[in-house]
Parts: structure tokens; sequence; C-alpha cells
């Protein structure tokens, strides 16, 4: 993969993106960036604001309520969180629980506690925990990025 | 890949066990081992249905779920088998003593799958953050 980056001065950035096929990498790469650009309206505190999703470290739904969590602060949303699992799949958001998305990009790494469950601790810190059953989903999205 | 190997060496064992004793039931019709095997083959089936809703109803917390499992397994397996004259009045434990054999050596190679995946996703996301220091 080759990488041309320019300056052009009074223009938007664009990306332009060149490829043989469009193969499932090429797919993932489109996804990521136009993860980049998406923003997902959030309340905190009476003020509605526009999240980054690529800011977003977690998503997790309490009390039926959904939460998006960024390095330091917390936002409340409208959407559900199978609707956000649904629109991000390919960005590297995925399901870590029944009440819990995770962003990979932020991961740092995992453990196993002494009973038996799993805690993912994030770049910034914070614990989640991982249900057994998508342990196999974050190895998979790993693995991907390895054959890329 | 030795997983995918053992796991197809399982289903195509069951496959020829359930051939060879169908055969054995239209030469000879039902005897008594021929409808043991039967009845394992139904018993797997209920089991693997209970795992199933069990897994998709329980919570993160893995010793809970696998004790939850656990029970409702071993009930269903005592009833089955009291029904089918597997166990009588006097050995009804058998069923709980069977099914904790089986949940234990489960429960002891998965912690090793569980181990070994967690080693990968570490090394995976230290390369990760080795390459973007590079970049």
């Amino acid at each position: 993969m080759e990488i041309k980056t320019r300056q052009i001065k009074d223009k938007p950035l664009t990306i332009i993106i060149e490829y043989p096929i469009l193969d499932t990498k090429t797919k993932r790469l489109i996804k990521k960036i136009e993860a980049l650009d998406f923003v997902v309206s959030g309340n905190s505190n009476g003020k509605v604001f526009q999240v980054h999703i690529s800011d977003i470290y977690y998503m997790e739904t309490v009390e039926r309520k959904t939460f998006l969590y960024t390095k330091d602060e917390v936002y409340m949303t409208d959407k559900k969180l199978y609707e956000f699992e649904e629109m991000f799949r390919e960005t590297g958001i995925i399901r870590i629980s029944k009440s819990c998305l995770m962003n990979m990009d932020m991961l740092y790494s995992i453990k196993q506690l002494m009973n038996s469950q799993l805690e993912a601790t994030l770049l910034n810190g914070e614990k989640l925990i991982v249900a057994r059953t998508y342990l196999k989903s974050i190895k998979n999205i790993l693995k991907e990025d390895v054959r890329c | 890949m030795l997983k995918e190997i053992l796991k197809k060496t399982l289903i195509f064992a069951a496959i020829i066990i359930l051939v060879v004793f169908s055969f054995s039931l239209l030469a000879v019709g039902m005897k008594p081992e021929i409808m043991l095997v039967f009845e394992i083959f139904i018993l797997s089936f209920f089991v693997t249905v209970i795992q199933y809703f069990v897994k998709q109803v329980i919570s993160n917390y893995f010793f809970i779920n696998i004790m939850i499992e656990y029970v409702s397994v071993s009930v269903f397996v005592f009833l089955f088998g009291y029904f089918v004259g597997w166990f009588i009045k006097s050995n009804w434990w058998m069923a709980f003593v069977y099914v904790a054999i089986i949940y234990a050596t489960a429960y002891f190679l998965d912690m090793a799958v569980v181990k070994r995946d967690i080693n990968y996703i570490n090394a995976q996301l230290e390369r990760r953050r080795n390459n973007e220091k590079i970049e």
C-alpha cells in the first residue's frame, strides 16, 4: 500500500482511495476513515454535543439508557446499543458483553481475573468486563489486522 | 487446527455410529444396546439446546454461568436418565457426578484456551502499539 499526502490550501480535507479490487481490507479502511468523520449526538448536563466516533472509548447501556464514554466525558444518547453495533460493525467497535460495546483502538490489554472473569483495560486506564463469548471476536479483529 | 481436526473426527464418529446402529435397528429391531445409543443422541441434543438457551439468558459472570448451566444440565440428565431407566432411586446422584466430571474437564480446557487467546490478543496489541510508535 502506498500513502501519498499533499497540502492544498483553502480546500477541505479530501481522501482519495485507489484500489485494484474492492476487497475486505479496502472496505475496512474506508469504514475506518468514515468513522473518523462520523459524529453522534450526545447529551451531557442538559447540553447536546457532537461526539466523534473515533473519540469514543466504549458505549454502555445502564437501565435502558445508552451512554458514550470518551477519554474524560460521559454522554447520554437516544440510540440503542444494537443500532451502534450495526452502524459501526466494520470500524472496530465491537460488542464485549450484553450491555457494552468497546472501541478496539482504545484497548490496551486483557487479563483473566481470579474469579474467571475477563477484564479489558483501556488506554485511559478504565476497566471493562468482557464476556467469554466475545473474546473470539476480539481475537478475530486482531487477526485480520495482522493479515492486512 | 488440532481443535478443528478433533471436532471433525468426533462429528464423523457420531455419524458412523448413527448410521451403523440405524442399520442394526432395521436388521434386528430395538435391542437395549441400540436403544442406549439413540438415548445418548437424544440426551446430547437436548443438553445442547439447554446450553444454547442458558447462554442467551445469563450474565458476564463466568462462574455463575457455569454453575447455572451445570445445575440445568444435571437436572435434565437426572430426569431423562430416570425416565429411560438409567438411574434408580438409590443411585439418582450419579447424574450429578457424571455431569460434574464432564464440566470440570470442560472448565479446565476452557481456561487453557482462554489463556492462549488472551496471550495472543495482548501480543497483537503490543505489536500494534510498537508499529504506531515507529510510524
